[in-house]
C-alpha cells in the first residue's frame, strides 16, 4: 500500500520546463518570438537592447495572466486509476516601464515568469487493490518573482546594446495529507510540509543589429544564479502497523539555472507586417536538488498584422522542451519528460496613446512520468495548457 | 541539442557576411499604431499645437521685425489664405507675414503661423512663385511636420505641450521653452528631415494646381535661387540642395501630368505689392 503514495515534491513540473509562463503584451501574442522585436517594455525581459526603439516618450505596460494547467497520469495511482493534476492562477505577469534618458533608455521591470497554484481534492475507491478509501489533498503555490532596472544605449543607426538586472526570488510552499483505509479496517496516513525559498539575480545582456532596411537581429544571454536557498521539510506518517514517524529536514543547498542564449530574427515587410523567430538554447547542467539537466533548444515563430492602425493580430507558435532526459524502463524516482507544443493569439485595439490585448496561449504535450516514490512503474502524461492573458500599455 | 543552435549561429554569420551595412532600421519597423497621424486629432491637440506655434511664431518675429507695410502683409495673407481655402485643415486659421530681413527664406510655424522674408520676396518674379513658397510652407504645418517631430500632443501623450503651456510651475515652463528652442533650432539650424521638404514640395505642387497657380512656379523659383552665387547658406542649411528638390519636382510634376499646365502667375499684381 506504501507505493500508493505518491512522492509528493518530486512531481512538481516546472522545473523541467523554460517557458512556464510567455511574459509580455505583444511577445506573449507572437510565442515569445521576441528577440529581434523588443521594442517595448517586456523587451526588458527578452533582449533590452531592443527597447530604443520603442515609439513614444516614455511607455508602461501591465500583463495580467489566467493560467490553467492540466496534467493527466494514466493509471497514476495504485496503477490502476488515471490521476489528473490542475492548476489555476491569476497572476500579474508583467510590468514595465520605459524612459529614455539622454542618448539611452532607462527601464524597470518585474516578471513572473512561472507560477503554479494547485487546490486539490481527490477520493477514490478501489477494492481491486483491497483500498476502499484513498484520500488525497494537497495545496501548491509556486512562484517565481524577478524585478530589476534596466539601460539600454543606441550605438549607432545598426546596433543597440542593453542590459537588465533582475533581483530573483522563488517561493513554494507544498502540503500534502494523504489517507489511505483499507479493506481490512487498517489504514495510513501522511502529511507532508515543503517549503521553498530562493534568492538570486539574473543579469540579461542584450545587443540589437539592424543592418538591413527591413531586418533586425538580435541576441541575448542570461543566467539566474542563486546566492541562497533554504529548503525545509517535515513528513509525519502513521503506517498500518500504527508506527508514528516524523522526519524534519534542512538543506541550503542552491538550485542551479542553465546559461541561456537566445538568437532571434524579425523582418519588417510594412508598418502593418512583421514576423520573427527565436532560437533559445539553455545549457545542460547538474543541479543539486534536481540532478542532471538536459541541453534545451526552443524554437518559436511569431506574426504581427495590422488590420487597420488601431486593431492588430498576433499568431505564434512554440516548443517548450523537457530539460529531462527520456525515461528508461526498470528505474525509479526519474523525473518526468514532456515536450510541449504551443500555439498563442491575441488581438489589440489602440488609441493614440494606449493599447488593450487580450489573448491566449495553448500548449499540448505527452512525455512520461513516474510519480510513485520507489516504483519503477512508468506512467503517461497528457498535458493540456491554456493562459488568457490581458495586457495594458500607454504612452506619455 | 547543440546542432540547432550552431545551424542557427552560421546561419546568422552567414548572412551578416553578404550584407551590407549601410542602412538602419526603416520607417517599417515603427508599427501602424505609432506612425504619426493615424489617430484623429483631439480639440486639445489642435489647442495645444496653436498654442505652441504661436509662442513659436513670436520668436520669429523677436529675431527678424515684422514687415511695416501693412498692404503687402494685407497682400500676403490674401495670397496664403486663397491657397488655405484648398488646404487639409480647415480647424487652422492660417496668419501670414513678412519678415524684414535680407535672408531668403520663409518659416512655418506649427499652427498657422507662416512667415516669408523681404530677401525672399525680392527673388520672386510672380504671384505664383510668392504662392508657391506659401504653399510649402503650409504643407508643413498641414502635414505636422514640426508637430510629429517634436511629438506635440494636447493630452497627456506626446511632450505634453498643452499640459505645460497651461501650466504656471516653473519646471514645466522651463520644458516649453526648451521645446520652443528646439523648434526654432528645427527651423533656423537643423532643418526638418528631408523626406519632409520633398512631401512639402509636392503638396505645393498639387496646391498650386488646385487653385490656379502656375504649377512650375515653384521649380523656377528654385532654379532661380540655385544658379544665384549670392546665395546666403541660411536656405541650404535647413533644406535639402537645390538639384536634389529641383529632380524631386520634376518627377512629381511629370507623374500629375503637369508639364505643360500653363496657369496663372499674376505677374503685375505681384509687382504692385512687392516691387513698387
Amino acid at each position: 500500500m506504501v507505493a500508493a503514495l505518491w512522492s509528493a515534491p518530486d512531481v512538481q513540473a516546472d522545473e523541467y520546463h523554460y517557458r512556464n509562463i510567455l511574459v509580455g503584451e505583444r511577445a506573449s501574442g507572437m510565442g515569445g518570438a521576441y528577440t529581434a522585436v523588443s521594442d517595448s517594455p517586456a523587451g526588458l525581459y527578452y533582449n533590452p537592447a531592443g527597447v530604443v526603439y520603442a515609439a513614444g516618450g516614455s511607455i508602461t505596460a501591465s500583463v495580467s495572466t489566467y493560467d490553467y494547467i492540466s496534467k493527466s497520469y494514466g493509471r497514476g495511482l495504485s496503477g490502476l486509476n488515471d490521476w489528473n493534476r490542475r492548476s489555476t492562477n491569476f497572476v500579474p505577469s508583467f510590468f514595465g516601464v520605459l524612459r529614455p534618458v539622454g542618448n539611452g533608455v532607462l527601464g524597470i521591470s518585474y516578471a513572473m515568469p512561472d507560477a503554479v497554484t494547485e487546490d486539490q481534492d481527490l477520493e477514490f475507491q478501489d477494492s481491486a487493490n483491497s483500498i476502499r478509501r484513498y484520500v488525497v489533498n494537497f495545496n501548491n503555490q509556486d512562484r517565481t518573482f524577478q524585478i530589476g532596472p534596466s539601460y539600454a544605449r543606441r550605438l549607432n543607426d545598426e546596433l543597440s546594446v542593453g542590459a537588465s538586472v533582475y533581483f530573483h526570488y522563488r517561493e513554494r510552499e507544498w502540503i500534502s495529507n494523504q489517507l489511505t483505509e483499507l479493506t481490512s479496517g487498517l489504514y495510513q496516513m501522511n502529511n507532508t510540509y515543503f517549503q521553498t525559498n530562493e534568492y538570486g539575480y539574473k543579469p540579461v545582456l542584450g545587443v540589437m543589429w539592424s543592418p538591413l532596411d527591413k531586418w533586425s537581429f538580435g541576441a541575448s544571454v542570461s543566467k539566474v544564479t542563486i546566492y541562497e536557498g533554504k529548503a525545509d521539510s517535515q513528513v509525519t506518517t502513521r503506517s498500518t502497523d500504527n508506527d508514528l514517524t516524523f522526519v524534519k529536514s534542512a538543506t541550503e543547498d542552491k538550485r542551479k539555472h542553465p546559461l541561456n542564449v537566445t538568437l532571434g530574427a524579425a523582418y519588417f515587410y510594412s508598418p502593418a507586417f512583421m514576423i520573427s523567430a527565436d532560437a533559445a538554447y539553455y545549457e545542460k547542467f547538474t543541479d543539486p536538488i534536481y540532478g542532471e539537466r538536459e541541453s534545451v533548444v526552443n524554437l518559436s515563430i511569431g506574426g504581427e498584422y495590422y488590420l487597420n492602425p488601431a486593431i492588430a493580430l498576433r499568431a505564434g507558435v512554440f516548443t517548450d522542451y523537457a530539460n529531462t532526459p527520456d525515461l528508461v524502463a526498470g528505474q525509479s524516482n526519474q523525473p518526468e519528460h514532456v515536450d510541449y507544443l504551443g500555439l498563442s493569439f491575441s488581438v489589440t485595439h489602440f488609441t493614440r496613446n494606449s493599447s488593450l490585448s487580450l489573448g491566449c496561449v495553448y500548449r499540448d504535450g505527452d512525455g512520461k512520468a513516474q510519480i510513485v516514490g520507489g516504483s519503477d512503474e512508468i506512467q503517461d502524461v497528457s498535458y493540456t495548457g491554456a493562459s488568457l492573458f490581458i495586457t495594458s500599455g500607454y504612452s506619455y | 541539442m547543440k546542432r540547432p543552435l550552431v545551424v542557427i549561429a552560421t546561419a546568422v554569420a552567414l548572412l551578416g557576411s553578404v550584407i551590407h551595412a549601410d542602412a538602419g532600421p526603416s520607417s517599417d519597423r515603427t508599427r501602424l499604431s505609432d506612425q504619426a497621424g493615424v489617430f484623429a486629432d483631439t480639440p486639445q491637440d489642435v489647442a495645444a499645437e496653436i498654442n505652441f506655434g504661436r509662442n513659436v511664431a513670436a520668436r520669429i518675429l523677436a529675431r527678424y521685425p515684422l514687415h511695416g507695410d501693412e498692404a503687402l502683409n494685407h497682400y500676403i495673407n490674401l495670397v496664403g489664405n486663397t491657397l488655405t481655402l484648398s488646404s487639409a485643415r480647415p480647424e487652422l486659421t492660417f496668419r501670414f507675414a513678412v519678415l524684414e530681413t535680407d535672408a531668403v527664406n520663409a518659416y512655418a510655424a506649427p499652427g498657422g503661423y507662416i512667415f516669408v522674408t523681404r530677401g525672399a520676396l525680392n527673388a520672386m518674379s510672380d504671384e505664383a512663385e510668392l504662392a508657391a513658397v506659401l504653399a510649402h510652407e503650409i504643407a508643413h504645418v498641414t502635414e505636422k511636420h514640426i508637430v510629429n517631430a517634436m511629438n506635440i500632443s494636447g493630452e497627456s501623450g506626446g511632450t505634453g505641450i498643452g499640459s505645460i503651456f497651461s501650466s504656471i510651475s516653473d519646471p514645466l515652463r522651463a520644458a516649453f521653452t526648451v521645446a520652443v528652442d528646439k523648434a526654432m533650432s528645427i527651423l533656423f539650424q537643423e532643418g526638418l528631415d528631408q523626406q519632409d521638404e520633398f512631401e512639402a514640395d509636392r503638396y505645393a505642387l498639387e496646391l498650386l494646381a488646385v487653385t490656379g497657380y502656375d504649377p512650375r512656379a515653384l521649380e523656377r523659383y528654385l532654379e532661380k535661387l540655385g544658379s544665384r552665387h549670392d546665395m546666403p547658406q541660411t536656405i541650404t542649411d535647413t533644406h535639402p540642395g537645390f538639384d536634389t528638390r529641383l529632380a524631386s519636382l520634376r518627377a512629381a510634376t511629370g507623374e500629375m501630368g503637369l508639364e505643360k499646365a500653363g496657369q496663372a502667375r499674376l505677374t503685375e499684381r505681384f509687382t504692385s505689392y512687392v516691387h513698387k
